[in-house]
């Protein structure tokens, strides 16, 4: 095989009908990049630039296997793609749109099933365009709206100048609650940097950390916490109104003011029984020890215009909340230190992919192996696996770090399969 | 390998992009070769003389056919168009458009009378001047590929075959649609009818090749097999003269069946071993004996399967074989890469 350096990086765009794929298509086509862009529309498509390097595909999707959906595959884009990969002239980037109702399963799937495919492309990332006004209306229903969001490497909430500042966060809220590793943006008129669509570097998941450390960590009953130096006195919690009738807080002692600090607040604060207040609310309470006391609310103070009056805080964080849950799909992250046995590791990830690879739609990650000095990478989509040595480990700390999106994901078994991998 | 000839051509010429498709007129005076990227060049086939470029397709060819008895052929392109040209003038005769953007297949059917485009889903049928006569309903699938049943004595009349996913249907000209047809659960993309017009083998993606056994002509009674067990889908497949032995692509070896007697059901095939990478390419004389074949690495080989299990002769183009093809005649063949060499290669040298 190809090292994954000389393969053309393929972009596959989705979204539902309306979410900006065209503009968004267009400003890639007529923007200076420096790059050549061979762009395959979907038979609907309606790029607007009189271009040569734009094809238009009809979407013929077929299983490889009987019955298997992991094997379903674009075949028009294989014969595409194939003669187009023959050509002198080389193409620095693939754009590959889809139809808005479809399922990114089969375009991505392409690029692990053949061969040809294999050996001269790589899947870059998968780029979904949502409607933030609209999507309301699909969210719920449509499954392909569900899958388009978990299957992306790249979501951008496009015509976010249309929907309120709370909205837009309730939105990437329940968003992040699916698919917690891709990368978010928000946009108005498809107007968004083209490093963040193009060359991505597929499943770098380095820069989803870096972008989301979040994105890791367990989920709190509360989005926001912050530590105030209380002086004895009587103090009042104005809150606004916002999307949620009511919201939990408690007030936990803190240390001091620093982050450790508010880390180790956060546990004691779990266990105690929160007050549930009204929105709109001018909640008053007494403090009669002077020092240094932690908030945590449930719902980001910025979506109530909440805050107590007359004090800052001195130091604040946002958590990741566990109040938006998709019964359907969510992601279920996996980091920890140590180096993987490969053999276990295998025949875990084997089994796994074989009994529930239906579910998972994407995983990503970076593992350890013992004895390897360089860093695994991988990815997949449904059953399908592709995996590579990367660079070497370096000075850098040896660690794991997965991420399963599906449907129905069971956390605890994930991760104590994953643990027993462990050398 | 020892025992082995080194190939040399008759003449060689290069194009500036992979030959894509490349084909000799029915009297062999003319060899088109068309690049990807949309340019056709004609070349005196005996000399290796260009003789007239044509601009044919803007952004690229997808494949060519030359009319039957005719100096005239037919380019397919990515811009929606099919287009009949006069290989003696260069001039364009007609403009065809054919339904969909990427007009991936075309050819003349033997008769000369007709000419079949696929593009997407769309399957037209064309008069010789480019009048269209059929545009077939919508298939179920994209068309992976087409071909007219050969001309035979015992089976007259134009037939068209053309494949996609869910399988094979049969066009006869004058009809609004596809009249019969063979499912498949898989996805055909290569149809090579045998020259007896008796068996029909179809390459497929998922790394299998499907025999229908057609005893009495494609509307007699049929029965079909599935080969499974190939490395890769299936690239090429080509029939010997006699109907008799289909050689395959799909791996690094060749693998030809016999379809005597009863087979290729319970048969072994023969495998022949060389090529390193992928066969691409494959060609039967349609007369003789030899095979030409031809993969991912650029090697090129002559075979006489059957009598030897080495090839006769070798050759190294230096980029994946695009094409092969034997000129009418069966005394020379050309073979034409993804880097643009086009070479004319002669038997007498191996003699």
């Amino acid at each position: 095989m190809n090292p994954s350096s000389s393969r053309v990086p393929v972009t596959v765009l989705t979204g539902f009908l309306g979410s900006g794929k065209t503009t968004l298509l267009n400003r890639i086509l007529t923007e200076e990049h420096g790059k050549k862009i061979a762009v395959i529309e979907n038979e609907f498509g309606e790029i607007g630039v009189d271009q040569d390097l734009v094809i238009n595909a009809e979407e013929e999707i077929f299983e490889m296997n009987n019955g298997c959906i992991c094997c379903t595959v674009r075949g028009d884009l294989i014969r595409i793609l194939g003669n187009l990969m023959k050509r002198r002239e080389k193409f620095d980037h693939i754009l590959i749109e889809t139809t808005g109702m479809a399922d990114p399963g089969p375009v991505a799937q392409t690029f692990f099933v053949d061969d040809e495919m294999q050996q001269r492309l790589k899947l870059d990332g998968i780029v979904t365009l949502v409607d933030a006004k609209h999507i309301w209306q699909h969210i719920d229903d449509a499954g392909e709206a569900k899958e388009q969001i978990a299957f992306a490497d790249v979501i951008i909430l496009n015509k976010a100048d249309l929907v309120a500042p709370a909205d837009l966060d309730r939105l990437e809220a329940r968003i992040r609650s699916m698919n917690a590793a891709a990368r978010l943006y928000r946009a108005q008129n498809a107007q968004i940097e083209l490093d963040h669509v193009l060359n991505m570097g597929g499943f770098n998941l380095d820069r989803a950390l870096e972008l989301d450390p979040k994105f890791m960590e367990p989920e709190y009953p509360f989005e926001w916490g912050g530590i105030y130096s209380f002086t004895p006195g009587t103090y009042t919690f104005q809150v606004g109104p916002g999307p949620d009738p009511e919201m939990d807080i408690v007030l936990e002692p803190a240390a001091g003011a620093s982050e450790e600090d508010l880390r180790n607040a956060i546990e004691k604060a779990i266990s105690r029984d929160f007050v549930t207040i009204p929105c709109p609310v001018r909640h008053t309470f007494t403090i009669s020890e002077p020092g240094h006391y932690a908030l945590f609310t449930q719902h980001h103070p910025d979506e109530f215009a909440a805050s107590i009056e007359g004090i800052e805080p001195l130091v604040t964080r946002e958590f990741k909340p566990d109040h938006e849950h998709d019964e359907e799909v969510s992601s279920v992250g996996i980091t920890t230190p140590g180096d993987l046995d490969s053999k276990r590791f295998n025949s875990w990830m084997s089994e796994l992919l074989q009994n529930r690879g239906t579910d998972i739609f994407r995983m990503k990650g970076i593992v350890s192996i013992a004895g390897r000095p360089e860093r695994f990478v991988f990815q997949g989509v449904h059953m399908l696996f592709d995996g590579r040595p990367d660079r070497p480990w370096g000075a850098e700390p040896r660690r794991n770090q997965l991420i399963f999106i599906g449907r129905n994901l069971d956390r605890e078994a994930l991760q104590k399969g994953f643990l027993r991998c462990l050398a | 390998m020892p025992g082995v000839k080194a190939l040399e051509p008759l003449w060689s010429q290069r194009l500036n992009d992979c030959i894509i498709s490349a084909a000799f007129s029915s009297d062999g005076r003319y060899l088109a070769a068309a690049e990807i990227s949309g340019k056709l060049v004609i070349f005196d086939a005996r000399l290796g003389q260009r003789l007239r470029e044509i601009p044919a397709h803007g952004f690229g060819i997808t494949s060519i056919s030359w009319r039957p008895g005719t100096a005239e052929l037919a380019t397919a392109g990515q811009d929606g168009k099919a287009r009949l040209w006069s290989a003696t003038t260069a001039d364009k005769l007609a403009e065809l458009a054919c339904g969909a953007e990427w007009v991936e297949k075309l050819q003349f059917s033997p008769s000369g009378l007709y000419l079949a485009t696929s593009a997407g889903k769309k399957l037209r049928l064309w008069s010789h001047t480019g009048e269209l006569l059929l545009a077939a309903p919508d298939h179920s699938s994209t068309i992976a590929d087409l071909e007219w049943m050969p001309a035979t004595a015992r089976f007259p009349g134009d037939v068209l075959a053309y494949c996609g996913y869910g399988g094979l249907v049969f066009l006869k000209p004058g009809q609004a649609q596809g009249y019969k047809s063979f499912e498949y659960k898989g996805s055909m993309l290569k149809i090579r009818w045998s020259p007896d017009a008796c068996f029909i083998g179809t390459g497929n993606q998922d790394a299998s090749i499907q025999f229908f056994v057609l005893p009495e002509g494609v509307d007699g009674p049929s029965r079909d097999l599935v080969m499974w067990g190939y490395r890769s889908k299936i690239l090429d497949m080509a029939w010997d003269p006699q109907s008799r032995y289909l050689a395959t692509s799909g791996s690094s070896t060749i693998i030809i069946w016999n379809c005597g007697g009863k087979g290729p059901a319970g048969s072994k095939p023969d495998m022949l071993d060389f090529h390193m990478r992928l066969i691409s390419e494959l060609a039967w004389q349609s007369s003789g004996p030899l095979l030409a074949s031809g993969c991912e690495e650029g090697l090129l080989a002559l075979w006489r399967p059957g009598k030897a299990s080495k090839p006769l002769a070798t050759a190294h183009l230096g980029a994946p074989i695009s094409q092969i093809q034997w000129a009418p005649g069966d005394q020379t063949f050309l073979a034409a890469s993804e880097d643009g060499a086009l070479n004319l290669y002669a038997i007498e040298q191996i003699k």
